[in-house]
């Protein structure tokens, strides 16, 4: 079942975790979730828990990554399970500074 | 193109494997799917009726393409119930999406959907092959896929 839940990493730093699949029906709450968040200075999209992403949830990252580095702040996709990153590999995402390992290495990235 | 649209019509079957003296049955599924935001995830769960035989890799992959194609449908505007059809064959899946050519615009570039350029970006990477039906009512695919109990 898809699942929505945030927590403060560190100042300025909002984890967004996403359980579950994510596609066309539940794309949207994804969406509104992130823009809520577009004061916060970094965002990371941890996906240790999600089974699944299709091309809305695509649409919706790349939708991010473009408004976030247009707004000068910082977006990570972090700890992806094999179908994930299969798909944003196959999108062409992770050749890009987006995609990270884990949450960890995001924010180490951004120290 | 025609050639594989015609085979995806092909009632299920078994071919022989002379050579070895085996039997592969040959599965199908198919399946009319209300056209709504959960058709996609109805058409993914359908398809877990193919756990045990076909890996966990290609039917992952095969989850994918049937989900973007149906995504695809509903996002054009299908309006009426969505036909699928898939078989199973040795290492190769085939299928079809029709639903009265919205899924065909698509791939033709006239779709209208904001997120077509990734499902056809995220198809093409994972089939051999795809295209419209001769009638243009849907959109055909093959793709490579292991099966658990070939020989």
């Amino acid at each position: 079942m898809f699942e929505l839940s945030e927590r403060d990493l560190e100042a300025g730093c909002l984890e967004i975790r996403v359980s579950g699949e994510l596609d066309l029906a539940v794309a949207p709450e994804l969406r509104a979730a992130l823009e809520e968040a577009t004061d916060v200075e970094s965002v990371v999209l941890s996906m240790e828990e999600c089974e699944f992403i299709d091309s809305t949830a695509i649409a919706v990252i790349v939708r991010e990554q473009l408004r976030r580095q247009e707004n000068d702040k910082k977006f990570a996709v972090a700890g992806c399970t094999k179908q994930v990153h299969r798909i944003l590999d196959v999108t062409g995402l992770t050749g890009n500074g987006l995609v990270f390992a884990s949450v960890e290495d995001a924010l180490a990235s951004w120290r | 193109m025609t050639g594989i649209a015609g085979r995806i019509s092909f009632p299920p079957g078994s071919f022989t494997l002379a050579k070895y003296g085996y039997t592969i049955p040959m599965s199908s599924l198919e399946m009319t799917i209300d056209s709504s935001r959960q058709a996609a995830l109805n058409a993914r769960e359908s398809l877990l009726a193919w756990t045990d035989e076909v890996d966990r890799s290609s039917l992952s992959d095969l989850r994918m393409v049937v989900s973007e194609l149906v995504a695809l449908s509903v996002v054009n505007g299908a309006s009426q119930p969505i036909d699928l059809q898939l078989e199973l064959d040795d290492g190769e899946a085939r299928g079809s999406v029709v639903d009265a050519g919205h899924v065909a615009r698509a791939f033709q570039g006239a779709g209208t959907g904001e997120t077509d350029s990734w499902a056809l970006q995220i198809v093409d990477a994972l089939v051999d092959e795809w295209g419209v039906s001769p009638n243009s009512e849907g959109v055909w695919f093959r793709m490579p896929v292991e099966r658990l109990n070939e020989i």
